[in-house]
């Protein structure tokens, strides 16, 4: 990218995350947040990212030629049309947690509908990564059929598990049968916090051994929606074992890394190189040297 | 064969009503239709094709000539495996199908008679296009050769026995010591007195070695094309060859020989030419893993339209289906026969088998030869085989440097989506890297 | 028979080298290699492709020489041997177990017995690993059985000089290759015919052709000069190497080796394959399909390398197109 072309464009650039169930619109510049922006994914994303961009430019009091280039990353990256390029969720994840520490080895992300576990590599390139195949336990979706069958709002459902004495053991790993344990728990007669603590302690075990699976020891990232969860990051520090963040704005780590990945030359990867080895000098008899093709 | 004795499963096809059978059937055709559609989009595609496109066509061409062989009174007989040495059933004159089926559609009807959900979805495809005769082509089969490999492969010829006479052959799995390679010698003799049982005429040296002749050649092409596939832009796509050597399953081997020469040349034109099957740049991928039978190209299509061309495969429906030469020394029957048997089972490296390092070794040879940027190791729901497998040769690709991703599907369109998110990632992680690497050489090149 | 496998591309060109070595041999029958009269030019050993028994020879086997200098050499403190020796060794350097399958005629003759079995359309009988170690054993104590034999017979003290005369060559006596040249050469009316027929040598040498025709180089396996090449195998120039990392183990080179030497299927972490029983015939090469995975090697210099069958015609198809048409 020519420093030319920079010129022309303006100096903000536009991370969009469409994710299964909202959507994340975050401004940057110069690798400074300066605007973020939420709405519920509705049937057109592509839409949808358009009005709240909008809205966030409104916000911010700023015009559309102010904005250097627009990166969508996340399920429906595809259907949004003004994005001048597309990206993964799964690299945009790891980029945005290599730019807030670059020392994290392995960023989990708990997002609506996927757990995405990845292992980082060098400068920022992941890798390895794992995702939760065909399972959404643990996941947004999961928590929110969960405090709906508890009749709790799901803003509370953190705050309420904190108060939890004695956590009820839940064992099903599958939404709709831990649905009707809980509803078996309800009937009961337990106390909906010791449910939920119970529940954060299931979704952590689960997040854990995606984490385990990596073979990493080093620093984790955990990020994504169900993060604001205060009682399921409370459980993972917990069970963890390892060194944790969680950054301030966990949601929007997914945007914040497209927009990072805007092809401006500032954020070019620049490697640091290790030194030389020494090159050994290996002494050799006769011998060695006359069996040298036989090995 | 056994006529008399019960026939559990086909007393069962009055279950299924009309409107089950028709749906079937129009679904099927609709998806080798939709398959075909996608395969004949790719830019750059060699003219030549279109013959093995018309070959794999539901109802096609080749249907309508094996059903008239088959009313003359040919015989037709369907394999299950790999290891089945076509060459010995081409030499007693009958014309082979391959029945793995990669329809979606079939899996239901045998969802609802076997009742497991987590079996592979091959083989229930496999046992609902027989149960629900959705695929005619499947219905002139007259005998079935079926290896037992893997559990599910096993019990399906099995169960076949309740439509068409099967011939089980006893794989030995553990290729270790001599007793192995003279029992499976044995079955492949056996296998040979059941063709001349079926087809009438007994198979002379002189035939077999015909046919072995034509299959070396045959072999000779694949080899040539794997040759133009190690290009930096090879013309042609994973998918498109994968397409090719699944038609020697199907296909009279001599015709098919004609067709792949035209093929070769068309394609060295074209690598002339500098055209490129691919995307600019597209991320050198190897397949490996479950089989993946005709209009079952998911996971294929998905890698070639997120940014990644299929450089080679280490499947038994691609690259291993063509892999070896029968190489015969000597004269005699026994030589000719140990050599087919010696082809067919040691050279293989189905997860079935073990010990089984020659996969990681040739998976190694291969990301050296074919200069292979990342591994999709593709394993098919309930294959407990290749599941197993993938975790050790993600290890020894790790060493190598090469990274892996492990993907499971169904036969089904629902997780396309979520697979598609998985494999852009993955050719995204794999181009960084190459990127990295590039500045990593050019500021050390300073 | 040519077309079900790929084509041979060292078998020929052994197979004229063989002819030359034989016909090197025969001709000392009837005199024409004038080697001149020094006594010196009269003594020439070769680790194996001729034999002392071919009357006016001027080379013969160093085998004959290493019992015979063992016998006598005692008082001359063996200095005979040892000059032989280090010259044969020599020789064992420079060309290793080639000696066997491209220069010794009774490999041709062999050779030959295979070829007549092939005709019959009987399979070859092969030998099981157990009994391969087990003839691998009876090489190492032939030679063994040879050196002790005629060790204390040269040593006057021990007072059974006296056996000299009826126990000394005790190898030579039932060595097939004895038998083979002298039958020969009465047959051609060199020699004449007389009451010293070897009956011991004629005996062996039918006994070994019979079961070469069963067993290919059923000689081979237990011929204790092939054994002195194995022992030198690692220090001689010509050498098998496999890739290993492009073994398929199809298990074609096991198939087809006349010797059953197994260590080029099993061994996947040597360089150097052969020794032990491989005479080095090159047939596991010019028939492993894998580009590149075994090769003949002659010290660092590759002489033939295995390569992947090809359909000649088709490849000169494609080559043209490749060359041609640059107005396109």
């Amino acid at each position: 990218m020519s420093t030319t072309e920079d010129v022309n464009r303006g100096p903000y650039d536009l991370g969009i995350d469409v994710g299964a169930i909202s959507c994340k619109l975050l401004l940057l510049k110069d690798g400074k947040i300066v605007g973020t922006k939420l709405g519920n994914t509705s049937m057109e994303p592509g839409k949808l990212a358009e009005i709240l961009m909008k809205e966030l430019l409104e916000e911010m009091k700023l015009d559309r030629k102010d904005i250097g280039y627009i990166v969508a990353t996340g399920q429906g990256r595809r259907s949004v049309e003004i994005a001048d390029m597309a990206r993964t969720e799964i690299t945009s994840f790891a980029k945005g947690a290599y730019s807030i520490d670059p020392e994290v080895e392995v960023v989990a992300d708990i997002g609506g509908h996927g757990i995405r576990v990845m292992k980082m590599g060098e400068m920022g390139i992941i890798s390895d990564f794992r995702t939760n195949d065909k399972c959404s336990t643990g996941t947004g979706c999961f928590m929110d059929t969960m405090a709906h069958a508890l009749e709790v709002e799901i803003e509370d459902v953190g705050e309420r598990s904190l108060h939890s004495k004695l956590a009820e053991h839940v064992n099903a790993t599958c939404t709709v049968f831990a649905e009707s344990e809980v509803v078996s728990l309800i009937a009961k007669g337990k106390v909906t916090d010791d449910i939920l603590a119970g529940l954060h302690q299931m979704v952590s075990r689960k997040i854990v051994a995606l984490v385990n699976s990596t073979q990493c020891k080093g620093k984790v990232l955990v990020c994504g929606g169900v993060a604001r969860n205060v009682g399921v990051v409370e459980e993972l520090k917990k069970t963890m074992n390892r060194e944790m963040i969680v950054p301030d704005l966990p949601q929007m780590i997914g945007a914040y890394g497209a927009a990072l990945m805007a092809p401006r030359p500032k954020y070019a990867i620049k490697p640091n190189l290790p030194d030389v080895e020494e090159v050994k000098v290996v002494k050799t008899t006769f011998l060695d040297r006359f069996l040298r093709w036989k090995k | 064969m056994t006529n008399e004795g019960p026939r559990y499963l086909k007393d069962k096809e009055g279950y299924f009503s009309k409107e089950q059978r028709d749906r079937t059937k129009k679904r099927s055709k609709e998806m080798e239709a939709a398959v075909s559609a996608t395969l004949k989009k790719q830019k750059n595609r060699p003219k030549a094709m279109s013959y093995f496109d018309e070959l794999h066509k539901y109802e096609g061409a080749r249907y309508h000539e094996l059903k008239e062989f088959h009313d003359k009174g040919g015989k037709i007989v369907g394999t299950l495996c790999v290891m089945v040495p076509l060459e010995l059933v081409h030499a007693s004159g009958a014309q082979v199908i391959r029945m793995c089926s990669g329809y979606y559609e079939p899996v239901h009807p045998a969802n609802e008679l076997l009742g497991d959900a987590g079996l592979c979805p091959m083989v229930k495809s496999t046992l609902g296009t027989q149960m629900v005769s959705s695929n005619p082509i499947v219905d002139l089969v007259d005998m079935v050769a079926g290896p037992a490999t893997c559990d599910g492969k096993m019990k399906l010829a099995e169960i076949l026995e309740d439509w068409v006479p099967v011939v089980m052959m006893n794989i030995p799995r553990v290729k270790v010591g001599e007793s192995s390679s003279k029992l499976w010698v044995k079955e492949i003799i056996h296998l040979k007195t059941k063709l001349e049982e079926l087809t009438g005429n007994p198979i002379k040296k002189s035939t077999l070695r015909k046919e072995i002749k034509k299959w070396n050649e045959a072999n000779q092409h694949w080899s040539e094309l794997l040759k133009i596939r190690k290009a930096d832009k090879p013309p042609i796509s994973g998918r498109d060859a994968m397409l090719v050597v699944q038609a020697t399953q199907i296909d009279r081997i001599d015709r098919w020989n004609k067709k792949m020469k035209d093929l070769l040349l068309e394609l060295k034109k074209l690598e002339k030419k500098g055209l490129f099957a691919g995307e600019e740049g597209a991320a050198r991928i190897l397949l490996a893993g479950s089989p993946m039978m005709y209009p079952n190209f998911k996971i294929p299509t998905i890698i070639e339209e997120s940014g990644g061309t299929i450089i080679t495969d280490e499947l038994c429906t691609g690259y291993r289906l063509m892999a070896d030469p029968v190489i015969v020394d000597g004269m005699s029957k026994k030589e000719i026969y140990e050599a087919l048997a010696e082809r067919y089972f040691f050279p293989c490296s189905c997860p079935c088998f073990s010990p089984n390092d020659e996969r990681i070794r040739r998976m190694k040879e291969s990301i050296k030869v074919f200069g292979i940027e990342g591994v999709v190791f593709h394993t098919l729901r309930g294959c407990h085989l290749n599941n197993l497998e993938a975790t050790k040769i993600e290890l020894a690709l790790r060493e190598e440097g090469i990274p892996m991703v492990k993907l499971e599907s169904e036969y089904d369109e629902g997780d396309i989506e979520q697979v598609r998110t998985r494999v852009e990632a993955f050719v995204e992680m794999i181009k960084a890297r190459r990127e990295f690497k590039l500045s990593h050489t050019a500021e050390e090149n300073k | 028979m040519k077309d079900t496998y790929k084509g041979r591309n060292i078998r020929p060109f052994r197979f004229i080298v063989q002819l030359l070595a034989l016909g090197f041999v025969f001709s000392q029958m009837v005199g024409i290699p004038p080697f001149g009269t020094h006594p010196l030019l009269r003594r020439i050993f070769l680790p194996n492709a001729s034999c002392r028994y071919i009357s006016e020879a001027p080379t013969s086997c160093y085998y004959y020489q290493l019992q015979d200098g063992l016998t006598q050499g005692y008082a001359n403190a063996y200095i005979d041997v040892i000059l032989m020796l280090l010259i044969v060794i020599l020789l064992i350097i420079a060309l290793g177990r080639l000696w066997c399958s491209w220069l010794c005629p009774f490999g041709l003759a062999q050779e030959g017995m295979t070829k007549l079995r092939e005709m019959t359309g009987l399979p070859p009988l092969k030998v099981k690993w157990s009994g391969r170690v087990i003839l691998r054993r009876v090489k190492s104590s032939l030679l063994f059985f040879t050196i002790l034999f005629s060790l204390p017979i040269g040593i006057g003290s021990l007072g059974i000089a006296g056996c000299q005369s009826t126990l000394a060559l005790p190898f030579c006596q039932v060595c097939p290759a004895k038998g083979f040249f002298t039958v020969f050469q009465q047959l051609l009316g060199i020699e004449p015919w007389s009451t010293t027929l070897p009956w011991l040598a004629i005996g062996s040498l039918s006994l070994f052709l019979i079961a070469t025709f069963f067993v290919d180089m059923a000689f081979c396996r237990i011929c204790p000069m092939g054994s002195v090449m194995a022992l030198m195998g690692r220090f001689s120039l010509p050498w098998l190497r496999k890739d290993p990392s492009k073994c398929t183990k199809c298990r074609i080179c096991l198939r087809v080796c006349p010797l059953d030497h197994d260590r080029v299927y099993e061994d996947m972490e040597a360089d150097d394959v052969g020794s032990e029983d491989c005479t080095l015939c090159g047939k596991c090469v010019e028939l492993c399909p894998e580009e590149g995975c075994l090769t003949m090697m002659y010290g660092p210099i590759s002489l033939k390398s295995s390569r992947r069958p090809r359909d000649m015609g088709l490849s000169r198809m494609i080559k043209k197109i490749k060359e041609g048409g640059n107005d396109k």
